[in-house]
């Protein structure tokens, strides 16, 4: 197999990311278009707002983990995890004298975030103390999360958290929703890292050659461990919106977003493995599967399992993507090739 | 070829056999009997012929994420087709046929598109994957069905034998002896033919088997075409054992049988995994879901107990190694 993989920077700008902001206008428009009297209302661009945010999470942080060349399985069961011991020790606090609300909630959500950092952690000292692949560790570490999950939960679904709580998942500022505003802040805070900062440049040359980059006098070790970290942090904000945005923590919440999340990050124009990749196209890439689904909603919602049908086409924009980012020289290459195929 | 490392068979069948030696002497009357035996096998079977098909692909080097699709897609399609054509009373070879013909087609467009597109499999399957499951339950619906064939509610009643032990009744059910022959020929399969010599040559080390000049495609639509046949097999016996048809009946399964295999010694990054491993992995992990109520842990902490266990086989052989080098 050819890996022709070259320097970054040249790909920040590739062809990628018009393709995918041509896709998105166009399904933007014609969906509005279909949809007249809906679409375009600010009660649906909120809703699409407020479900996008889950989903961005989670993909910033499988981005995390793809770009030095890895994937990440337990990222769901860690949003799941630090949501329900939130939802535990928000009671608990609750029912101790404490009487600012604002300070338990602090506390609360910075319980979360120890708890993804400690996840992250125990995932990245599996990968790089153990030299299991991030696959199976992650694999291992998803099954043990959410066994535990469901175990301390007894596989119920909690519920009744406190109503200031709630605001952080169903809070407009300006009319923005606050999901929306944290999903960006997370986003640029990680583009700040990956893009213009030498932690960033470093997982990138560990995406694109892990020999050459140890040769090179850079800890490798030390940038997955750091990169799981923070993919553990990410995560538990996603689990911090879920718990608000949902009022409730169960164990079995979104197994899906692993998939939708991949697709996301391989639609953004990221290389699975690895090395490869412009952040911006994840915003974009979120931005486009929301309105899809959203809009095929719409169009279908009159169909008996209408709601199915975007499966279908995520799947199939998957393997599209792949194949343009395979051949996106130009149309020529791309026709050549079909003729290829045809004659072997 | 590697030779499978030692270590990890090792620690699977110690723990295999501590864990049966002490359920059999906490819960004798409840454990120690012909007929867990025999349930157990029977469960056990579904999954030991799901991860058969998804063998080949992990000793190939990639991880399959579109086997439970393929085999719901091929199992509902084929008892959709066949109870709207009326055709109540085909005989169960037909069944079985049908829905095989439906998981071979879906297994060559699986492993064309892998040839095609040489991305991982596991991102390219996983696309297949929500395409199938999409067009499931888009075009042929989403309930769940009850009312199948005739032949294959009679056979999910057929026995070989039957055992009486201590009053309890148990019986040798003909899904076992599917298992055990697919088993076998697996293992003739990966032994003693060239493709399957060349699966474990691709697994071992792909720049040194594209340079052999073997053909990659023809390697992986066959394994691909194997895995849909035996997905359908698993999906259409799953039917017949809980008589239902249900879309959402291997949902989530795949990582569960990623978990099997891999306890089972293969792995990961392909060339390396055996079959008696396997086998073992799974008659384990369905052991362990079946029995821990035995011993008085609750069934909510089954998964917890499962990761732990997988923790223990992943990191087993690691640790020996680095135990043994030092």
């Amino acid at each position: 197999m050819k890996k022709t993989k070259t320097n970054f920077l040249t790909t920040c700008f590739d062809e990628n990311i018009y393709i995918l902001a041509l896709f998105f206008a166009i399904m933007f428009v014609t969906f509005s278009m279909l949809n007249p009297n809906t679409f375009l209302r600010a009660n649906n661009l909120q809703s699409i707002a407020f479900q996008l945010s889950e989903l961005g999470l989670f993909s910033i942080a499988m981005c995390l983990a793809i770009i030095p060349g890895g994937i990440n399985l337990s990222i769901v069961s860690i949003a799941n995890l630090s949501a329900i011991l939130m939802t535990f020790f928000i009671k608990y606090l609750a029912a101790t004298s404490i009487d600012s609300i604002f300070l338990i909630i602090a506390l609360t959500i910075l319980l979360g975030l120890v708890i993804g950092l400690v996840c992250g952690l125990i995932n990245g000292l599996l990968i790089i103390y153990f030299k299991i692949p991030e696959m199976l560790a992650t694999l291992v570490t998803m099954n043990i999360f959410n066994g535990l999950g469901i175990g301390i939960t007894k596989g119920i679904t909690l519920a009744s958290i406190p109503k200031e709580f709630l605001v952080i998942g169903n809070g407009l500022i300006l009319g923005i929703p606050i999901p929306l505003i944290i999903f960006i802040s997370v986003a640029i805070i990680v583009r700040y890292l990956l893009m213009h900062n030498k932690f960033g440049w470093n997982i990138f040359l560990v995406g694109t050659n892990k020999i050459v980059t140890n040769l090179n006098g850079i800890f490798i070790n030390k940038n997955i461990l750091i990169t799981h970290a923070l993919i553990g942090v990410i995560s538990s904000i996603a689990g911090v919106v879920i718990l608000a945005r949902t009022n409730s923590a169960s164990a079995q919440y979104g197994s899906t977003y692993i998939l939708s999340s991949i697709l996301v990050v391989i639609l953004g124009g990221v290389s699975i493995l690895g090395g490869k990749g412009f952040f911006s196209g994840i915003i974009l890439a979120v931005m486009f599967l929301q309105v899809l689904s959203t809009g095929f909603n719409l169009i279908l919602q009159t169909v008996s399992g209408g709601n199915f049908f975007k499966d279908f086409i995520w799947g199939f924009l998957l393997l599209f993507m792949i194949f343009m980012n395979k051949n996106n020289t130009n149309f020529k290459k791309i026709t050549a090739n079909i003729m290829k195929q045809f004659k072997n | 070829m590697k030779k499978v490392s030692l270590p990890s068979h090792l620690i699977l069948a110690v723990l295999f056999l501590v864990y049966s030696l002490y359920l059999t002497i906490f819960n004798y009357e409840a454990f120690c009997s012909l007929a867990t035996l025999y349930d157990m096998l029977k469960s056990a079977s579904i999954y030991g012929i799901l991860a058969l098909g998804f063998l080949p692909i992990i000793i190939s080097g990639g991880i399959d994420m579109s086997f439970s699709s393929v085999a719901t897609f091929s199992t509902y399609v084929t008892t959709t087709i066949i109870m709207y054509l009326g055709l109540d009373s085909i005989p169960l070879v037909f069944i079985y046929l049908i829905a095989m013909i439906i998981g071979l087609i879906l297994g060559i467009c699986n492993g064309y598109l892998v040839s095609l597109l040489k991305a991982p499999i596991i991102v390219v399957t996983l696309g297949t994957s929500a395409m199938l499951s999409g067009l499931l339950l888009f075009f042929f619906g989403s309930k769940v069905i009850f009312n199948i064939p005739q032949a294959l509610t009679e056979f999910a009643k057929i026995n070989l034998w039957t055992v009486n032990y201590g009053g309890k009744t148990s019986s040798f059910h003909p899904a076992i002896f599917i298992w055990i022959t697919l088993s076998i020929l697996m293992f003739i399969f990966l032994k003693y033919t060239v493709i399957g010599r060349n699966v474990y040559a691709l697994g071992g080390n792909p720049e040194v088997f594209n340079r052999s000049g073997a053909s990659r495609r023809k390697i992986e639509i066959t394994i691909f075409a194997i895995s849909g046949v035996l997905s359908a097999v698993a999906g259409i016996t799953f039917a017949s054992l809980y008589r239902t048809v249900n879309p959402s009946m291997f949902l989530g399964e795949e990582l569960d049988i990623i978990a099997m295999v891999v306890l089972g010694g293969a792995s990961i990054t392909g060339g390396k995994a055996s079959l008696i491993g396997t086998i073992l992995g799974i008659l384990f992990i369905n052991l362990l879901k079946n029995s821990l109520i035995l011993i008085n842990i609750p069934s909510i902490w089954q998964m917890f107990v499962i990761g732990i266990i997988l923790f223990i086989g992943v990191v087993g052989p690691v640790l020996y190694e680095k135990f043994k080098t030092r």
